[in-house]
């Protein structure tokens, strides 16, 4: 048992789990009405609490080592093990091992959970606890009041297809990764596509260990499985780098209540969210974006693993050469930015601390500068390497008259922790910066100070689709924000907050001053509190918005695509052997099927659907010949269609001469009547490739 | 530095500062007209007066001056200078035909005055600081002119506009109609069917109607070009004159050129006038600093609002009280501000009845008599000119809920008030108000009246927003004053402040031989302010300039030259024959121009007659169809020809709106019949209303419009 005051990240499991807790239930009443069986919820939640807290369980029942191996007993590593090992459960074991993370994952919250509340103050706990499941319902809101999940995906696919592309395009490909072991969108066979397809394949495993679909599990299972651990990422970074730099002094985030009202700024905001979507301070895509939220975890931990390990006494050549190489690679595979960003970070480091002087480090830099070229040619799809547009971010997404203020808002909490340290190291001149930086004192600052100037240069440089330069300079802001939490007490005071008033309350001894920070931050903390409910109200309108489509249409069963879409779905339960070597063929005459997706633009994906709903790859899967194709998503892979599909196209001769160029040896060809109902036809190929 | 001399170049300083702003003012307006009809005697005559209104009352106060005399405010220069206002209007009146000839002798001298001034303030050295504060006038006068020339409300190419495409807004119309009327028949009314009385605060058209006279101008004119260059100008002069009082007033230390040179109090004035935050995020949070600029109302009321609390505070430090000020000046202001604009009056009533109840002269006999005098003058003023429709009951919180956009309504207190609460907080740094006990220790020794009575205004003008309904957002009348009375008390106190503080923290010794990181912070943070007050400033006046050249490339459209401005020539945007030609195919020229020959008849020769346009007259009555705003195109008449109409409400089956006085007029049922149009069916309903004459306006064969009265037997 550790002891007792060791509960620093007590605090971080309990306020993961009961948001995980709160995801659940919310996904639960969301479908109230609809095909709803609890057992799936209780599955995903339980999943959800194992990874939660069987970090936390080990690291109560093992002793910290302080040696060189402290970096693996670290909570940070523990939790990176726990989602690794359960990710490879999930790819070996498959559902029958569910049963058992769903037990541990009960036992070990309700362990935890009794130990960190008889370790503090009811109250605090408390407030810890209700904060949580509150939060839930705003990340519930972010992730399910768009169009790009749901708790009533299915529904809304069903109704009239107004749906974003995003989360077909992703299941899609974690899909092929599961039947065929390939990264493809499976729209005409099986071509590699350069993608950081990590997390589709992560997902397509943990779907599986739960024994849902991929679909489900982006609307579902990523939800309470991945925000938990993105939000106690960052909560547990700033413990364990706080830890890191204060071994001796008991820190618990549930004692300092006002660092979790920074943390909540950051990710809440107290400005109108117009306000922050001018300046480019997005609140909602970094729970949207799958990849991003499960990257930006893995990559603070990783930081904080660091942290530890360059604060070690003795250290080890296993985590400088085996586990920080390899983990900034692993990012590749689930978010480029952060791959990009961390491996900047670390030759950064080397280069100021000199670490090329050693021969080790020298050799330790060359080969992950070559794995880090050849993981980049290999997750990075060409057709977003757009050449340099100047200033693209800005203009595509920030209006003119707020671009002065895009640096000073956007990098903000990179500035303020900037200031803070320096304010910390007594730097007041330039002078004294040019020798706090020779001294390394400032390193933390200089590398926050290069991930927020690498970070926002993408966006100022090239162009990258749909905005996704945010996930370049958004990541500064978890950063800063982790280390001002960690830095609290030297970094970051708060007296007014944090100590007791030493003096009977009266009404005339209320300082001015304290008025006038009251009347500022009144506003803004109404912006706070209307953000916070501003997306819970869109997931409740858009869920309202459905049910009434449904009644309206007169059921589930009545609606417009149901019948399309149960038929696709039923082809996802043949054996995934025979799938294995099928390719589906929809013609282009089914319009039923091809018109599915009812958005503008939407045109471009319809062919994404089939893989996604089935398991299986098409062939002849582009959209019709003059639809406006995106070149994204894949779909730059496939010649686009320069004439309409003719006959001769359909004949099983042909569509096997296609099929067998990707080893595929069967043609599912599939028609649908008015009402969606399938006609399926097999073609055994005989052709050789 | 003697006494005087410091007083003389502060109040010089007012004056050359606010000609800077005329003259660039008229300026632009006559570089946007190059190539159109020569305007160029109405610019000087404008600006003529508007350097009489500011120059004039200096020279007055210097002559009238005596060593005693500092607090005496009938001497003071913001009374004389209201009662230069007063004068201009008065000698136009009683004038008569010969206003124009009154009007050259006033405009020669306000020239003359300013010129004198100008070289009295230049010889007396200082040159940094004069070249500094001339080019700060010139810019902030140039986006001034950006902003009230970019409206459709005013344009120094209104006729051109209304004759091309008629894209002018209805508000000036429906004034200048009122102006109108008062000037042919001396009555307030839109003159739509005859000339019955109309509940509005008349004030700024009557003003402006003498005002025209005096610059031998029609009213539309003036609107666009008399009404900038000498309201706007004077404006700035109000916030500098009551800057002046108040810091004299307070006994402050005063050094020669402190308001000059006063760069924090101006760029504090610069900011609260034109923005330091994006424009979109200022309407997010209402506040319109367009507004003040553009409503002619509050413009005109706003610095004589300005100069009669100037020169209360003269009055106030007076040891004696004056029976003048509170029996005859303040009652006249209130009635005038009622007249101007309504919400003014309503603030300084309360603003003087809390200070008389702070300075307990409210529980004398005087006190109470002349509150009560004041109530009675205002109240009989409010009745003559409030327009019931205006107010639309008691509705909570209308305007932050329906004038800031979703999402920051909790920002409208802070942001709205900001001035105020920068004013009040800078004076709890003055006063060393650490706690409330303090705060309360000050309101009782009465150290702190200023802050008190601010603080009340805001609250005042924050009242009729938060509780009534106000149409067309007209609450921002009551709650955007304290922002200019702030201004004008932080003008007069940050330098002070900045000494202050100074004094208290000691300036800060420049560390050795390296430069400090906290001023690179104040920089990197207020770039982007900056940047954004940079932008702020150049886009109206880039806006005038983009809006006056595609009015030309119409125009030049028009004449059959569009191939050969395609081409490159650009001279024809300037070319007066290609204009001219342009300007004649405009869609509304024919009706325009009859309109404005109708106009050119002298008053007395008109005042006995009506207009009437039958509504076959498809050019004139579906003038603003285009964008559903047929409700105002009966103002158009009698804003252009100064004639009250007869029979002039819009065309059958058009929404009428309840707004500018309509329900005085019976909206049509049906469509006009020819029965309706006959001489004995028009003389009829013209006599009915008081009228001997019809004139009726219509087209001819060719469409031509061709006019004819008839006389009408009794």
């Amino acid at each position: 048992m550790a002891p007792r005051d060791d509960r620093s990240f007590g605090t971080v499991a309990a306020a993961a789990s009961f948001l995980a807790i709160g995801l659940a239930a919310i996904y639960w009443t969301a479908r109230i009405g609809f095909v709803n069986p609890v057992m799936p919820v209780i599955q995903v939640a339980g999943l959800s609490l194992f990874l939660i807290n069987v970090p936390r369980a080990l690291t109560m029942f093992t002793n910290s080592a302080n040696g060189r191996w402290a970096w693996a007993t670290t909570h940070s590593f523990y939790w990176l093990i726990t989602v690794m090992l359960t990710v490879l459960v999930g790819r070996f074991v498959g559902a029958p091992a569910l049963p058992v993370f769903v037990v541990l994952g009960i036992v070990t919250f309700v362990v935890t959970l009794a130990d960190w509340l008889r370790s503090g103050s009811l109250w605090r706990s408390a407030i810890v606890m209700i904060g949580s499941l509150a939060f839930s319902t705003f990340a519930g809101g972010v992730v399910w009041g768009r169009i790009y999940k749901s708790p009533l995906f299915m529904e809304m696919l069903s109704v009239d297809g107004i749906v974003h592309h995003d989360p077909i395009g992703l299941a899609g490909l974690a899909n092929m990764l599961l039947t065929y072991r390939i990264p493809t969108p499976g729209l005409d066979g099986l071509p590699h596509m350069a993608y950081h397809w990590g997390t589709p394949w992560m997902f397509a495993q943990l779907s599986e260990l739960l024994g849902t679909s991929t679909l489900e599990f982006y609307n579902f299972g990523y939800v309470v499985t991945m925000l938990p651990f993105f939000f106690g990422g960052i909560l547990c970074f700033a413990t364990q780098v706080r830890k890191a730099w204060k071994p001796d002094v008991r820190f618990d985030l549930r004692e300092n209540l006002p660092l979790l009202g920074i943390f909540l700024v950051a990710v809440v905001g107290v400005f109108p969210i117009t306000g922050m979507d001018k300046m480019g301070v997005w609140t909602s895509n970094l729970m949207i974006s799958e990849s991003y939220a499960a990257g930006l975890p893995v990559a603070l931990l990783l930081l904080a693993i660091t942290v530890v390990y360059q604060k070690s006494e003795s250290r080890d050549w296993i985590f400088p050469a085996l586990v920080l190489p390899l983990g900034i690679l692993l990012l590749g595979y689930l978010k480029i930015s952060l791959m990009i960003l961390g491996f900047l970070a670390v030759m950064y480091v080397g280069v100021r601390k000199r670490l090329y002087r050693n021969p080790g480090f020298l050799v330790i830099g060359i080969a992950l500068t070559a794995a880090f070229f050849f993981t980049y040619s290999n997750v990075s799809l060409p057709e977003h390497r757009e050449g340099l547009v100047p200033l693209d971010f800005l203009k595509g997404f920030v209006p003119p008259s707020w671009w002065p203020y895009f640096l000073l808002v956007n990098l903000f909490w990179s500035w303020a922790y900037v200031a803070l340290r320096l304010r910390e190291e007594g730097i007041r001149t330039f002078a004294e910066l040019r020798a706090g930086l020779k001294s390394g004192n400032i390193l933390d600052a200089e590398i926050v100070f290069i991930i927020a100037a690498a970070g926002i240069g993408p966006g100022f440089v090239t162009h990258i689709d749909g905005g996704s330069a945010f996930y370049f300079s958004d990541i500064q802001r978890w950063l800063s924000v982790g280390l001002i939490i960690a830095g609290a007490g030297t970094l970051l005071r708060l007296p007014v907050l944090l100590t007791k008033p030493t003096n009977r309350f009266s009404l005339g001894r209320i300082r001015m001053r304290t008025i006038l920070v009251l009347f500022i931050s009144a506003p803004l903390l109404a912006s706070f509190f209307a953000n916070s409910v501003y997306w819970t109200q869109r997931m409740v309108e858009a869920n309202r918005g459905t049910r009434a489509a449904i009644a309206k249409a007169g059921g589930v069963e009545a609606t417009k695509n149901h019948l399309l879409i149960s038929e696709l779905l039923s082809l996802a339960s043949l054996p995934r052997a025979e799938r294995r070597r099928t390719a589906l063929f929809i013609p282009q005459t089914e319009a039923k099927y091809w018109t599915l997706l009812e958005r503008p633009g939407a045109c471009s994906f319809a062919g994404h659907v089939a893989p996604t709903l089935t398991g299986m790859a098409m062939v002849d899967g582009m959209p019709a010949h003059g639809c406006k194709l995106s070149r994204y998503y894949g779909l730059g892979l496939f010649d686009a269609r320069s004439v309409p599909q003719a006959p001769v196209d359909t004949l099983p001769e042909n569509l096997c001469r296609r099929a067998a160029r990707h080893g595929l040896t069967r043609v599912l060809t599939l028609h649908f009547d008015s009402t969606g109902r399938a006609s399926r036809r097999v073609d055994e190929c005989r052709i050789a490739p | 530095m003697s006494h005087r001399a410091v007083e003389i170049d502060d109040r010089e300083t007012i004056v050359v500062g606010g000609s800077i702003a005329s003259v660039v003012l008229a300026t632009i307006y006559a570089l946007a007209r190059v190539g159109f009809e020569n305007q160029m005697p109405e610019v000087l005559r404008s600006l003529g007066l508007s350097l009489f209104i500011l120059a004039i009352p200096y020279w007055l106060w210097r002559a009238f001056r005596k060593r005693d005399s500092d607090f005496v405010w009938v001497r003071s220069q913001p009374f004389i200078t209201l009662a230069a206002v007063a004068f201009t209007a008065a000698i136009a009146l009683v004038s008569g035909p010969a206003a124009s000839g009154v009007g050259l002798t006033l405009s020669t001298l306000g020239f003359i005055g300013a010129l004198i001034v100008l070289f009295s303030w230049l010889r007396n050295g200082g040159f940094r600081s004069r070249i500094i504060f001339s080019l700060g006038a010139t810019v902030v006068s140039a986006w001034a002119a950006g902003v009230v020339w970019t409206s459709r409300y005013k344009m120094p190419l209104y006729w051109e506009t209304f004759v091309t495409n008629a894209n002018v807004h209805h508000d000036p119309v429906y004034l200048i109609a009122i102006g109108n009327m008062l000037r042919t028949y001396g009555v307030a009314s839109t003159g739509l069917e005859g000339v019955p009385y109309t509940f509005y605060h008349y004030g700024t058209p009557w003003l402006f109607s003498r005002w025209a006279d005096l610059v031998n101008t029609d009213l539309m004119s003036f609107y666009s070009l008399g009404y900038a260059l000498i309201l706007i100008p004077l404006l700035f002069a109000s916030i500098a004159m009551l800057a002046v009082e108040a810091r004299k007033a307070s006994l402050l230390p005063r050094t020669q050129g402190w308001l000059r040179s006063n760069w924090w109090g101006w760029l504090a004035v610069s900011i609260g006038t034109i923005g330091i935050i994006p424009d979109s995020a200022m309407y997010a949070m209402a506040i319109w600093n367009a507004h003040a600029l553009i409503s002619e109302s509050y413009l005109g009321g706003l610095p004589i609002f300005m100069m009669v609390i100037a020169t209360c505070i003269i009055a106030w430090r007076a040891e004696q009280r004056s029976l003048v000020l509170l029996f005859v000046f303040l009652p006249l202001a209130l009635a005038a501000l009622a007249f101007l604009k309504i919400s003014l009056m309503v603030l300084l009533f309360g603003m003087v009845v809390y200070v008389l109840f702070r300075t307990r002269v409210l529980w004398t006999l005087t006190g109470a008599a002349s509150t009560a005098v004041m109530f009675i003058a205002g109240y009989l003023a409010y009745k003559a000119v409030a327009l019931p429709a205006h107010n639309g009951g008691i509705t909570a919180f209308h305007f932050i809920r329906n004038e800031t956009l979703p999402g920051w309504h909790q920002f409208f207190l802070l942001a709205h008030f900001a001035w105020t609460w920068v004013y009040v907080a800078g004076r709890m740094f003055e006063e060393r108000i650490d706690d409330v006990a303090g705060f309360w220790a000050a309101v009782k020794a009465r150290s702190i009246i200023d802050v008190e009575v601010l603080l009340g205004v805001s609250l005042l003008g924050f009242l009729p927003g938060a509780v009534l309904l106000i149409h067309g957002g007209s609450a921002i009348y009551f709650s955007d004053v304290p922002r200019w009375l702030a201004l004008a008390l932080l003008l007069a106190r940050v330098g002070h402040w900045r000494n202050l503080w100074r004094e208290r923290h000691g300036s800060r010794a420049p560390a050795a031989n390296s430069m400090r990181l906290a001023p690179i912070l104040a920089v990197f943070i207020a770039a982007p302010f900056i940047a954004t007050m940079f932008l702020n400033t150049i886009k109206p006046p880039l806006r005038l300039l983009r809006q006056n050249i595609s009015l030309r490339s119409d125009i030049v459209s028009r004449a059959g030259a569009e191939a050969e401005l395609g081409a490159g020539n650009r001279k024809l945007l300037v070319d007066p024959e290609t204009l001219e030609a342009g300007l004649r195919r405009g869609t509304y020229y024919d009706i325009v121009t009859a309109l404005r020959e109708i106009g050119a008849i002298p008053a007395g020769e008109k005042d006995d007659m009506v207009l009437f346009i039958p509504q076959s007259y498809r050019n004139y009555w579906a003038m603003f169809d285009v964008d559903d705003r047929c409700t105002y195109v009966g103002f158009v008449a009698p804003s252009v020809s100064e004639m009250a109409m007869i029979d002039g409400m819009p065309a059958f089956g058009c929404k009428i709106t309840d707004q500018y006085n309509m329900q005085l007029y019976a909206p049509r049922e049906r469509d006009q019949l020819p029965a309706d149009v006959t001489d004995t069916a028009l003389c009829a309903r013209a006599g009915a209303k008081g009228f001997s004459r019809v004139m009726i306006l219509a087209p001819d064969q060719q469409g031509a419009p061709r006019r004819r009265v008839v006389e009408c037997v009794t």
